[in-house]
């Protein structure tokens, strides 16, 4: 689960919940920027340096990786048990098969054997037996263990009454038997997260200073030396590497000032010294221009959504028809071209395009076409009248101040509404949302950490994910807009029960087209737009990959 | 602009008090005629200094503009057109539109208002509060003296964005909470300034004699002492009014000073940032407001320097 403070994907690292991953591409437009393939079958030559700028990460031991930027160096030091593609789609990677049982409450894993960390030691299931237990575990308090949280005997591990993990066991050093506590029948996919790396016996502890600064792993790369904290990470080519041995010799990551790092990144780019960049969004028109043609300019709707969380249980937006009044006074198409001159696009589901089968263009009726008529009808039927008060925040800091004023203005002009725009830090954000006196709506924007509609449906709307404190009433979960239906949280109970992939994504459907379609749980604006430029010039096979960073493992030198 | 607490005199000519209070007491035996004479005199020290006429041109000019916005505006500062954003300067818009496509010129027309009033009523309340403060301090001494400049000196010693970003996050964003923390990380300079000057105005003869006919603290603080004391302060205050504006589009700039859909320089600087080198009529406009607005009150103040204490010069 992660929730983006900008719309942009620089890691603000602001939040815990701010972990990674994504599935890129899919039908996202890559605009007519004309986005280099990674299937410029060039010889691939090993060898050179490949450079590029990333924010101070939280951490790269895996136990803790959470943002962008730590899964660049852990995906990078570490393989688990599956990989996933730029398209979403999850394949085996130190895996072999993942079968679970019928009613999907144990999963086997089969691993490849003799393969070895960078060090020598075998990667068998102990480490990734010890992997999961050192992450789980109470004294690392990781903000990304509850990925783990479906096996048994991990609310044990967390409270401290165990120090194994009970639902883990390996009958032989190549099998993983893992018994979940909540049944899932995509639990495998999960596995993609670096939390789930295996660690050699040298990890030690979660409170490792020496490892977590170096960690040993068995990825294509390796650390050259300890990470030099807000000055740069060093990774050269692991030769012992198991599967598809990387083409570079070395990677230099700079890590950049955070307050300016875009800029940084782009103006790196442009005096050569870095190799892939980000791009500050108010230069992406001129970048475009420049780029486009060298076929430098990489453009793609990543997995995320940015999206109005109105509160649905109190407030002007408590009625379906106040918010979906609000859907339909929003002219998307005017904001997309005017304020994001098309590097973003108008948004008409909650699961984003990147789920290419899940994917349901239109299912939000409200999002495809603003229809004034309709929004002021729907108005008066929710008593929503002209010169309503209507709260709306957003998080500064994040570039949001334009569209949100945008969308304010136009419901000032459509609904006469007297929208109340209010501008605090990303954290205060977080916590205004989820107390029990929050009205009205917020800016927000939503990630998901593995390639399911689930991620974004399950966290973000079910009634179990809104997690109310019966003390205070404040609320702790994600679905801070507290929208509860039964027959919602009953489809996404199936939905996880079905073992059948497509039989899942239809009901995945049929709930997304309830809650977004119909009750207008959230309002989706825009998708996740992501541009960079790389060096096309130097490199081969240069690509972004499932997690928004350059596919390091299969660059070359042309 | 403290002193501007006129009466009329029986010759009927508008005078400060400063010279008001010497005729009933008969100490000074000035006529009216010559009250006249010195503000004629203070202001051809004034206009001597060519600077401070340009300074006043444009203080004047920012002032006008100020009020008369809505007449000058070519367009609502707040209208947006989504069809037309960033556009460069054309017939329609001279200098361009902003990223909701509304008139730059517009913006910055009314962007003045916001200027005026958080420059003028900071450094109103900045004096008051320095001169209410500097003053006992200077006259009582010891206990207050030693009270009120301590607590200046931790006054003093915070810088005033970060103190001022500390307030508006506490009471949150608007004008007044800029105002208020313009004025309260001001105020020390202005106590500071007010009681050396009021302690040596207080060991003058004239005082010691007011104080022998009887005359009360208050009546010897504000007749005698601060008419001939006040002069330093007044000449900060009208240099700071443009420090203060400045201050006040910094604040802005950083995201914590007024709402950002309302027409002000720091806002349009914020939103330009990211286009320099790109969009430059996007952050030119607005800098040039910043920076005019600034240089009018340096030199204004400059002339009011010259014109009420040629010893600075």
């Amino acid at each position: 689960m992660r929730l983006t403070s900008t719309m942009r994907w620089t890691a603000v690292a602001a939040t815990a919940v701010l972990a990674v991953a994504a599935c890129s591409n899919g039908g996202g437009s890559s605009n007519d920027g004309g986005k280099p393939t990674a299937s410029d079958n060039a010889p691939t030559k090993d060898g050179g340096t490949f450079r590029l700028g990333i924010v101070e990460p939280t951490a790269i031991d895996p136990y803790n990786v959470q943002e962008s930027e730590g899964t660049l160096v852990a995906q990078n030091l570490f393989t688990g048990l599956t990989s996933v593609d730029v398209n979403g789609k999850i394949s085996n990677a130190l895996a072999e098969s993942r079968t679970s049982n019928d009613d999907c409450s144990q999963w086997t894993f089969k691993i490849k054997g003799g393969t070895t960390f960078s060090n020598g030691e075998a990667v068998d299931t102990a480490a990734f037996i010890r992997g999961w237990t050192r992450a789980a575990a109470k004294d690392a308090a990781s903000d990304v263990a509850y990925h783990l949280n479906e096996i048994d005997g991990f609310k044990e591990l967390q409270d401290g009454s165990a120090t194994a993990f009970k639902g883990l066991s390996a009958p032989d050093a190549t099998t993983l038997v893992v018994n979940l506590a909540i049944k899932d029948c995509e639990f495998d996919l999960r596995t993609f997260h670096t939390v789930f790396s295996p660690v050699p016996k040298e990890a030690g502890p979660a409170g490792n200073k020496t490892y977590n600064d170096q960690p040993i792993g068995n990825g294509p790369f390796k650390m050259e030396g300890p990470w030099q904290h807000n000055s740069k990470i060093t990774l050269v080519r692991n030769d012992k590497y198991a599967l598809a041995k990387a083409h570079l010799d070395r990677v230099e990551i700079s890590i950049l000032n955070s307050a300016n790092a875009d800029q940084l990144e782009y103006q790196g780019f442009q005096a050569g010294q870095f190799d892939w960049a980000r791009l500050p969004t108010e230069q992406l028109s001129v970048a475009k221009a420049t780029y486009g043609p060298k076929n430098e300019w990489f453009d793609w709707d990543a997995n995320g959504m940015n999206y109005l969380l109105p509160i649905t249980y109190q407030g002007p937006l408590k009625s379906k028809e106040a918010r979906l009044a609000v859907s339909y006074a929003i002219d998307r198409d005017a904001i997309v071209s005017g304020v994001f001159k098309g590097f973003r696009h108008t948004a008409t589901s909650l699961v984003p395009p990147a789920f290419k089968d899940a994917f349901q263009d239109g299912v939000c009726a409200s999002c495809v076409k603003q229809d004034k008529e309709k929004a002021k009808a729907l108005a008066a039927q929710a008593g929503l009248t002209p010169g309503t008060k209507l709260y709306f925040g957003y998080n500064t800091g994040g570039g949001h101040e334009a569209w949100v004023q945008a969308v304010a203005q136009q419901l000032k002009d459509v609904l006469g509404l007297d929208v109340q725009i209010e501008g605090i830090p990303f954290k205060e954000l977080l916590k205004k949302e989820n107390t029990n006196s929050a009205t009205g709506m917020y800016r927000a924007a939503w990630g998901a950490d593995y390639p399911t509609p689930g991620n974004f449906l399950a966290p973000l709307l079910a009634t179990s994910s809104i997690g109310e404190d019966p003390a205070t009433h404040d609320a702790t979960g994600d679905n801070r807009g507290r929208y509860s239906n039964p027959a919602f949280d009953a489809l996404l109970q199936k939905a996880t029960a079905t073992k059948d992939i497509a039989e899942r994504t239809k009901i995945y459907q049929q709930a997304e087209k309830l809650a977004i379609g119909e009750d207008q749980a959230l309002i989706p604006l825009f998708t996740r737009g992501q541009q960079r430029v790389g060096n096309t010039e130097k490199w081969a096979n240069l690509t972004y990959d499932f997690n928004e960073n350059p596919s390091l493992a299969k660059v070359s030198q042309k | 602009m403290t002193d501007d607490k006129t009466t009329a005199t029986a010759a009927g000519r508008a005078v400060p008090r400063q010279r008001e209070d010497a005729d009933p007491a008969g100490t000074s035996g000035e006529p009216a005629v010559r009250v006249v004479k010195e503000w004629q005199e203070i202001w051809h020290r004034f206009a001597a200094n060519k600077l401070a006429l340009v300074g006043l041109v444009l203080v004047v000019g920012l002032l006008l503009t100020a009020v008369f916005a809505p007449l000058i505006a070519p367009h609502d500062p707040l209208r947006q057109d989504l069809l037309k954003t960033l556009q460069p300067p054309s017939a329609d818009h001279l200098f361009g539109t902003d990223i909701l496509g509304r008139d730059q010129l517009s913006r910055v027309i009314y962007g003045s208002r916001i200027a005026v009033v958080v420059g003028v009523v900071s450094i109103v309340l900045t004096l008051f509060i320095g001169i209410v403060l500097g003053a006992i301090a200077g006259y009582f001494g010891r206990f207050y003296d030693t009270l009120t400049m301590r607590f200046a000196d931790v006054f003093f010693a915070f810088p005033l964005l970060i103190g001022a970003i500390i307030i508006i996050t506490v009471i949150g964003r608007g004008v007044w909470p800029v105002v208020l923390s313009l004025a309260i990380f001001g105020w020390a300079t202005v106590a500071r300034l007010l009681r050396s000057s009021v302690l040596s105005a207080r060991e003058m003869d004239y005082v010691h004699a007011a104080r022998a006919l009887g005359a009360g603290h208050l009546r010897v603080i504000l007749r005698h002492i601060l008419p001939n004391s006040i002069a330093p302060v007044i000449i900060y205050g009208t240099f700071n009014v443009g420090t203060a504006v400045v201050a006040e589009a910094s604040l802005s700039y950083l995201g914590v000073g007024v709402s950002p859909e309302i027409p002000e320089w720091g806002n349009m600087l914020a939103s330009g940032r990211g286009f320099i080198g790109v969009y430059d009529y996007m952050w030119t406009l607005p800098s040039l407001a910043v920076v005019l607005t600034s240089l009018g009150f340096i030199f204004v103040g400059d002339g009011v320097r010259d014109a009420l204490d040629p010893k600075l010069r």
